[in-house]
């Protein structure tokens, strides 16, 4: 199959529309990220119990063990001729309430997958019920590809669904609480965020992977503002503010200095503050210098498994003289991202942009074998001649200019002591 | 209803039908949401990594199921199929064909019709041990593929069931290949994974009939065994042979010779073992605990069905299985938990993720089961055919 299938100069992409279309799915890496059970998790105080065919329980149980859940996860087993007939309702109900009586969590997140989906199967009682007999929330939740493309995907409805937590708590807002959304990995104490919120007189910054219970997370309730990281959170943010009148603002981790000043106005103009970066970016330019210098001119790829935006990534290291030359994208194109793409366009709108997941990609790594740094696992995957410098949401969560300090160290440490792709995707997980 | 907790459901059918016919240079298409074969290969087939594209999804979304939109698939299967240059096409079942009701039959006719490939569909679902998909797809493949006029090779032999989801990386049965050679044996078959003597596995394939005998080497090559001897008086014999009395054992069953076994004590110390894992392989590390070591008491645990070697099976020469009182077929998390922890039980033979049910301190020896544990212990150093499995055993027990 022709690799010209899978990809497009990025000067012709200009709308959805003109980006590969994969006529299956390959084996591309193009499906790694969030998933709803450890989304779900997020939450405090909750398990998740999925119920369906045991093709479906494996596929998800291979995520929540990866990400370290399997204390908090369940799996009830089903078949297909019980699920189409409703027979198994009565079995999910006896299964969930004796794991409920082996556990003390408050919440219990019941997923169900495609075919409960499709079968549009009413939970309603079975949930109610439950709810009753144990005085447990039950919160419905779908893993379910088949709405991949969906208004909201499932992972955002797990996400949004923590709102029932909050919508009915104290809104004194006194406190200058700041909520930080989106981020599955917490921000360090030290992390520069907190240092420029806290010299803007927040002192209170909550985030939900570090609550450690229900009581700590409804503190959000009193936020003086949300800042958004990953668009997983919007639904949320946009009930939080909606509802209960808490400004919010879509800030997505940056690499280039430009882009960060923008995310740091956007989260000042949402609490109604300003905040002093001159210093913050100065001593970054300062450390970064020589570890651009190191990188500068090498043929570098960047793909879509980054914490980030590839296309935000590879303006930075263009705009710091790096030769990005090949992109790997998913068809789902961030909104923000379109913008990126013009301003990137305009410095070299000769680099391909390559469908992660379209067939023709399997098994072609000659095409990319010039390729010096890439940037991402799923970028590591095709480009086998390439320091890789996965810069996975799963590694730490950084923000502001520190997260260009982190791209970078991270980038020498590559180079120092290159980690082959293969022990990134199968040691350590950063693919799922 | 099966619970699971600390455990993974084991593979399914459309995982089976993957794994069996990875090897043959075709194209599979798991009929379901994009999520389905991007797990398998990520997790349950790390020969996908830096390959060409064998498994692929067939993306299906909600309004697709909505609308019945199967010209838009059929168009999508044939487009990639004829790009890619393949052998031929298998369509697998997911669960959401299978509540649709798919006619994936109907689609492969028409598939076949528009590339000129050989089209066939697998009827696999998601609930299903993942044997029956792969013996699907054996069994398919069978009636396009095999040559019904292969020249007969008298010292010719097949081997089917070797699916990566049960004997694991292809090296753990090289010492297989290797005694087979070296008791002047022909190779001509390999089912399903790679192996040095066949050059070309689907073209060694079309030649299996011509084999003088078949040796199965897990649950999933029995039907296709059956099938051979119906159709061609292919007899075959059913074990793996592990350990040195497993191999000794082996070979004479293969020359359609008696085998009195004897116990070849090493004092290896244990009273009662259990073993948890695919029947034949679980059988034939049952022999060898047993005749290699000397241990009293050996329970098996088939996480996949087990009764196809108990019965009567026809054109048969040797089964390397005894089942024992209180052997079981079950992956249940927790009757397998109660099984390992019997008090007098002192050794426990298993995948690695069973270990997280141990309730007590017993001698735990690995022994990976891809379609148990996937990519989690593929690289794994482990042998169980031969001197070297001998070796494997008795250096971790």
């Amino acid at each position: 199959m022709n690799l010209d299938n899978a990809g497009i100069r990025l000067a012709d992409l200009k709308q959805k529309s003109d980006f590969p279309f994969a006529p299956l799915e390959g084996v591309g890496p193009n499906l790694a990220g969030w998933g709803v059970i450890e989304t779900c998790l997020l939450l405090p105080q909750s398990i998740a119990v999925m119920v369906g065919p045991s093709a479906c329980l494996r596929h998800s149980a291979f995520m929540a063990h990866a990400r370290g859940f399997t204390d908090r996860f369940y799996m009830l087993c089903m078949s297909e001729l019980d699920m189409t007939l409703g027979n198994h309702l009565e079995n999910i109900e006896r299964g969930v309430a004796d794991i409920i009586s082996r556990r003390d969590e408050k919440v219990v997140f019941l997923i169900v997958g495609c075919p409960d989906y499709i079968l549009g199967t009413d939970f309603t009682g079975v949930i109610s019920r439950l709810e009753k007999s144990t005085g447990r929330r039950i919160i419905l939740g779908a893993m379910a590809p088949i709405t991949i493309g969906m208004k909201e995907s499932p992972f955002t409805s797990a996400y949004t669904s923590f709102f029932e937590f909050l919508k009915d708590k104290d809104r004194d807002s006194s406190e200058s609480v700041v909520n930080i959304l989106g981020t599955f990995m917490p921000l360090p104490e030290s992390s520069e965020l907190y240092q420029v919120l806290n010299g803007a007189g927040i002192d209170k910054v909550l985030q939900i992977p570090l609550c450690r219970d229900l009581d700590e997370f409804s503190g959000m309730a009193k936020g003086t503002a949300s800042v958004v990281m990953h668009p997983l959170a919007n639904g949320l943010c946009g009930k939080m503010e909606k509802e209960m009148g808490i400004q919010s603002c879509f800030a997505p981790m940056s690499y280039g200095f430009s882009s960060i000043r923008e995310q740091y106005d956007k989260i000042g103009g949402a609490i109604g503050c300003s905040f002093e970066l001159d210093e913050l970016e100065k001593s970054a330019g300062e450390k970064s210098v020589e570890m651009f210098k190191m990188i500068r001119g090498k043929k570098t790829a960047v793909g879509c498994s980054i914490n980030g935006s590839p296309f935000e990534l590879a303006l930075c290291l263009l705009e710091n003289g790096v030769d990005v030359e090949t992109l790997f994208a998913r068809g789902t194109i961030k909104p923000y991202e379109w913008g990126l793409m013009d301003n990137l366009r305009k410095i070299k709108p000769e680099i391909m942009v390559y469908n992660a997941s379209h067939p023709a990609l399997c098994g072609k790594t000659d095409p990319f074998d010039s390729i010096e740094l890439a940037y991402g696992v799923d970028a590591g995957m095709y480009c086998k001649e390439a320091v890789n410098v996965p810069l996975s949401r799963y590694q730490e969560q950084a923000y502001g200019y520190e997260a260009t300090i982190w791209m970078l160290e991270q980038t020498m440490e590559a180079m120092n002591n290159p980690v082959r792709n293969y022990d990134w995707i199968y040691e350590h997980d950063f693919l799922i | 209803m099966k619970e699971y907790h600390h455990l993974l459901p084991l593979a399914t059918g459309y995982f089976g039908a993957s794994s069996a016919l990875y090897d043959f240079d075709g194209l599979i298409v798991v009929y379901g949401p994009a999520g389905g074969a991007w797990h398998i290969n990520i997790e349950d087939e790390p020969r996908w990594y830096r390959g060409p594209a064998t498994v692929v999804g067939a993306g299906l979304l909600e309004m697709d199921v909505i609308l019945g939109n199967d010209d838009k698939f059929i168009n999508n299967i044939v487009q990639t199929a004829k790009q890619l240059d393949r052998k031929f096409v298998a369509l697998s079942g997911t669960p959401i064909s299978e509540i649709i009701g798919t006619d994936l039959k109907g689609f492969a006719h028409t598939i076949e019709a528009r590339t000129n490939l050989p089209v066939f569909m697998v009827p696999t679902a998601g609930s299903e041990p993942y044997p029956e998909g792969a013996s699907k797809a054996l069994l398919a493949l069978a009636d396009k593929f095999m040559d019904d006029s292969a020249p007969k090779v008298a010292n010719g032999v097949n081997v089917l069931g070797a699916i990566h989801l049960s004997t694991g990386k292809e090296n753990h049965l090289e010492p297989l290949y290797r005694g087979l050679i070296q008791q002047g044996y022909e190779l001509l078959s390999v089912m399903s994974s790679p192996c040095s003597y066949v050059e070309n596995p689907l073209e060694g394939f079309c030649r299996a009939p011509g084999a003088a005998i078949n040796a199965v080497v897990s649950t999933s090559g029995i039907k296709l065994a059956q099938e051979m001897y119906s159709r061609y008086g292919t007899s075959f014999i059913v074990g793996m042979p592990v350990g040195r009395s497993g191999q000794d054992c082996f070979f004479k069953y293969l020359k359609g010779e008696t085998y009195a076994c004897e116990s070849r004590v090493s004092g290896a110390g244990y009273r009662h073992a259990v073993v948890v894992g695919e029947p034949v392989l679980s059988y034939g590390i049952k022999h060898s605990l047993s005749y290699d070591f000397g241990i009293p008491e050996i329970d098996v645990v088939s996480v996949v069905p087990s009764e196809e070697l108990f019965s009567e099976i026809v054109g048969c020469k040797g089964i390397m299985a005894e089942k024992g009182a209180a052997d079981l077929d079950t992956d249940e998390e927790n009757i397998i938990r109660q099984k390992m922890n019997t008090p007098d039980v002192d050794i426990v033979i298993a995948d690695p993720c069973y270990k997280a049910l141990l309730e007590s301190e017993k001698r735990f020896v690995c022994l990976p089961h891809t379609a148990m544990s996937a990519r989690a212990n593929w690289d794994m150093p482990y042998e169980y055919v031969g001197e070297e499995g001998y070796n494997y055993l008795s250096e971790h027990m």
